[in-house]
C-alpha cells in the first residue's frame, strides 16, 4: 500500500456527513463542495449521491428527503458517530448538576443544562430520549429552553429597579396578573427564580421563571416607591444554633454575623436580617440541628405554633 | 477501486444500494467513536459478526482505512499492550463543538466541583467533557488542569489523613467499632459497616450500615473519638425503607417529585411513597414542609419524626431567658453594656471565629 493511499469513496461520504451535520444542503450545494475540496475535486451524479446517502442510512444515519418546504435540501437529523453514554457517565452528569445547583451564577447552570441536552440528544445510545428525561427527573433541573431572552430582560429590569406587570401561572390559583418589583434572578434546587416584591404581599416572593407567562414594564412611580420601601424593610433575627460551629455553619440568609455562644463552645448565635420569614422557617426546620429563636418573639411564637401543629399530626 | 465494484445489493425492505467498502470503513469509525479503545481482534470480531460485512480486514486494508479517517480529521492513536494492538479515537470532527459560552460555563462548574472535598465527580467530569465535545481553541487538558488538587482540595492535611484512613476501611469492607461523642456529651460505643466518607453541609461523615439494625447510619468524623477494626467483613447492603407521606395545601399543588417517588393525587392532596436507605435524611427534608406534611408509614418513621419535632421543641425552650437578654441588650437599650456585648462590638473577633 502506498503511504498516502486512502479510500476516496469513503472520504467523500465522510465529507458529506460532516457537511450535513452542520446544515442541510441541496444536491447542487453538495456538488459545489465536492468540487471545491482539493482531495475530491469533482462532482457526482444524483445516483451516486443516493448511493452515498444509502450507505449512511445503512449505518444508522437519518437523512430526510429534500422537499419544497426545506428548499430541496437533504437534512441529517441523526448520526451514530457519537459517544455511547454509560450509566456511570450519566451519574457523573446528574451528580454534577446536584452538586452545583446552588451555584451563584445561574448562567453557568443554564449553559451547562443546554450542553447536557445537546450532548444527550446526539448520543449513539438508542434510548437517548429516555436518558434525557432521566437526567431532568433525577437532577430535578427544570428545562430552560427558550427562556434565555426572558432571563436576560428580567435581569436588566431587576438591575434598574423597574416595576413590572407580570402574568404568572400559579400552581394553585391559575393565571394571575400583578405588579412586581424584581430584585434578582437566581437558581435554586434546579429551578430559576425571580426574587422581588409583589403587590399586596407582605413579604418577598419567589416566582419560578418558567411559570412567568408574560411581563412588561409598568409606569406607576407611587407603587414602585412603596414596593421598594417594602423590599428595604428587613426584619432582624437572632438565632442560636446548637451543635453548630462557624466552620460547619451553612448560611440561613444574607449578611449574617456569627457569634460564639457564651454558654457553650458547641453552639453559635447568628444575627441576620431577612425579608421572608417563611423561607427562614423552612431552612431552620431542615437545618439538621436544634435551634432557639432569641429575637423576635413573634417569630419564636410562630415557630412554636408550627412545631406544635406538626406534633399534633403524630399524637392526635 | 471503483464505486461499481463495491456496490452491494440489499434485499431488505428498502432495497438500498450501498458502497460496501465505504460502509466497512465508516462502520469501523462508528465502533471507535462508541468505545474507549478497540483491539484489532475486537474490530475484526465486530466486522465478521455484521451481516453486511461478514469478514475480517487485512492489516493493509485497515491501515488504509485508518489513514482515510485521519485525513478526514480523526485523531486515532495506535497503542500496544501485551502484544495486542489497540486503536483509540481521541478526537473526531463529528463531535459537537462547545461554544465559548458553554466552555466557560463548564469550566466554572468544574471549578465548583473542585472546591468540594471528596467530590469524585470533579475528576470524572473533567474526563467526560473532552470525550463528549470538541473544545474550541483550547488545549485538551484545560479541564484536567483545573483538577490538579483533586480530592484533597478544601481539606486540611490532618483531615485529609483521617479521611484517607476511613476510606481505606470502606474499601477493605472492614467492620469498625467506634467511640462516638453524642451531642449531650455522653460517649457511646457503636459498630458500623463503613461504606463511604461523605461531605455534606460542611461536615465530613462516615456513612455505612449499623450491623444490628441493618439501617444506614452516618457519624460525623469530628464526633468519632477513637475506633478499632473488628475481625469481621461487611456483610450486606443497608435495608431500604418505603416511607409514605401525605402533602396538603399549597405545597401539594406545587410539589416537584424527587427521583423514584410514586405519587397518588386525591382530594386531600398528595400521597407520596419514597424508598430510601437513609430515613434520617428524608425526615430532615420533610421537616421543612411543616404541618403540610405528615408521615403515614412506617410506624418507625412516624416515631422518628415525632422524636425530632419534640427534640426541636424541647431545645427551643432551653435557657432562653438569659441569652435573649444578652443578645437583645444592644438592640433595645442603646448604649448599655453587658458582659457578652463584647461579641456584638467586635466584628474582628467574629471574623476570627468564621475563619476557624
Amino acid at each position: 500500500m502506498k503511504p498516502d493511499s486512502f479510500n476516496q469513496t469513503a472520504y467523500r461520504i465522510l465529507s458529506l456527513l460532516l457537511w450535513l451535520s452542520k446544515e442541510p444542503l441541496s444536491f447542487d450545494e453538495i456538488n459545489q463542495r465536492f468540487k471545491e475540496r482539493n482531495t475530491i475535486g469533482k462532482t457526482v451524479s444524483q445516483d451516486t449521491l443516493w448511493l452515498y446517502l444509502n450507505t449512511l442510512k445503512a449505518l444508522g444515519c437519518k437523512v430526510s428527503r429534500p422537499t419544497k418546504r426545506n428548499g430541496f435540501r437533504y437534512q441529517l437529523t441523526y448520526h451514530p458517530f457519537n459517544y455511547f453514554l454509560t450509566s456511570d457517565d450519566l451519574e457523573v452528569m446528574k451528580n454534577t448538576a446536584l452538586l452545583t445547583n446552588h451555584h451563584h451564577d445561574h448562567w453557568d447552570l443554564i449553559y451547562f443544562v443546554k450542553w447536557v441536552q445537546r450532548v444527550l440528544a446526539s448520543l449513539a445510545n438508542e434510548n437517548r430520549d429516555t436518558l434525557l428525561q432521566k437526567f431532568f427527573e433525577e437532577s430535578r433541573f427544570v428545562q430552560t429552553d427558550g427562556l434565555e431572552e426572558s432571563i436576560d430582560r428580567l435581569e436588566h429590569f431587576a438591575k434598574h429597579h423597574q416595576l413590572l406587570t407580570i402574568e404568572y401561572q400559579s400552581a394553585i390559583n391559575g393565571i394571575k396578573t400583578f405588579a412586581f418589583l424584581p430584585l434578582k434572578v437566581f437558581f435554586d434546587q434546579g429551578s430559576l427564580y425571580l426574587l422581588g416584591q409583589a403587590e399586596d404581599q407582605g413579604q418577598t416572593s419567589m416566582l419560578r421563571i418558567d411559570r412567568i407567562k408574560n411581563f412588561s414594564p409598568l409606569n406607576n412611580p407611587e407603587l414602585q416607591q412603596r414596593l421598594n420601601e417594602q423590599l428595604q424593610e428587613r426584619q432582624l433575627f437572632i438565632i442560636r444554633l446548637f451543635n453548630c460551629t462557624a466552620k460547619t455553619y451553612e448560611p440561613l440568609g444574607e449578611g449574617e454575623i456569627l457569634y460564639p455562644d457564651p454558654t457553650s463552645p458547641n453552639n453559635i448565635v447568628v444575627r441576620l436580617r431577612s425579608q421572608n420569614d417563611f423561607l427562614l422557617k423552612q431552612r431552620l426546620l431542615s437545618y439538621g440541628t436544634p435551634f432557639q429563636i432569641l429575637y423576635p418573639g413573634s417569630f419564636d411564637y410562630e415557630m412554636h405554633q408550627t412545631l406544635r401543629q406538626m406534633r399534633e399530626l403524630y399524637t392526635a | 477501486m471503483s464505486d461499481g465494484k463495491n456496490r452491494l445489493e440489499f434485499t431488505s425492505m428498502d432495497e438500498m444500494t450501498i458502497n460496501i467498502s465505504a460502509f466497512r470503513l465508516l462502520y469501523i469509525y462508528k465502533l471507535l467513536s462508541q468505545a474507549v479503545e478497540l483491539s484489532i481482534q475486537d474490530l475484526n470480531t465486530h466486522l465478521i459478526n455484521h451481516p453486511l460485512i461478514d469478514r475480517a480486514v487485512t492489516s493493509e486494508t485497515l491501515n488504509k482505512y485508518i489513514h482515510t479517517l485521519r485525513l478526514f480529521g480523526c485523531k486515532i492513536e495506535r497503542l500496544e499492550n501485551q502484544n495486542q494492538v489497540f486503536f483509540r479515537l481521541s478526537d473526531h470532527p463529528l463531535k459537537p463543538e462547545l461554544s465559548l459560552l458553554e466552555m466557560n460555563a463548564l469550566k466554572n462548574i468544574a471549578e465548583i466541583l473542585q472546591q468540594q472535598p471528596l467530590s469524585i465527580y470533579a475528576n470524572q467530569f473533567s474526563k467526560l467533557v473532552p470525550r463528549l465535545a470538541v473544545l474550541p481553541d483550547a488545549p485538551d487538558s484545560w479541564l484536567l488542569n483545573a483538577f490538579e488538587v483533586t480530592l484533597q482540595s478544601g481539606l486540611s492535611q490532618e483531615d485529609y489523613q483521617v479521611v484517607k484512613q476511613f476510606q481505606k476501611y470502606c474499601f477493605e469492607g472492614q467492620v469498625l467499632e467506634i467511640r462516638h461523642l453524642n451531642h449531650d456529651h455522653t460517649m457511646e460505643v457503636k459498630r458500623i459497616e463503613p461504606r463511604q466518607v461523605i461531605y455534606e453541609k460542611k461536615s465530613l461523615y462516615l456513612s455505612g450500615k449499623d450491623p444490628l439494625t441493618h439501617k444506614k447510619v452516618r457519624y460525623a468524623l469530628t464526633q468519632i473519638l477513637s475506633h478499632r477494626q473488628l475481625p469481621h467483613r461487611v456483610q450486606s447492603q443497608p435495608v431500604k425503607v418505603s416511607v409514605t407521606f401525605k402533602l396538603t395545601g399549597r405545597l401539594a399543588a406545587s410539589y416537584r417529585p424527587y427521583p423514584g417517588e410514586s405519587i397518588v393525587s386525591n382530594e386531600e392532596g398528595l400521597t407520596i411513597t419514597h424508598v430510601t436507605d437513609e430515613v434520617d435524611v428524608l425526615i430532615r427534608r420533610l421537616l421543612k414542609y411543616g404541618p403540610s406534611c405528615q408521615i403515614l408509614s412506617p410506624e418507625s418513621a412516624r416515631k422518628e419524626m415525632l422524636n425530632q419535632i419534640e427534640h426541636l421543641l424541647e431545645k427551643m425552650r432551653e435557657d432562653l431567658d438569659i441569652l435573649t437578654e444578652v443578645f437583645l441588650s444592644k438592640e433595645q437599650t442603646d448604649g448599655s453594656r453587658h458582659k457578652w456585648a463584647y461579641y456584638y462590638d467586635s466584628p474582628q473577633t467574629m471574623d476570627d471565629v468564621a475563619a476557624d
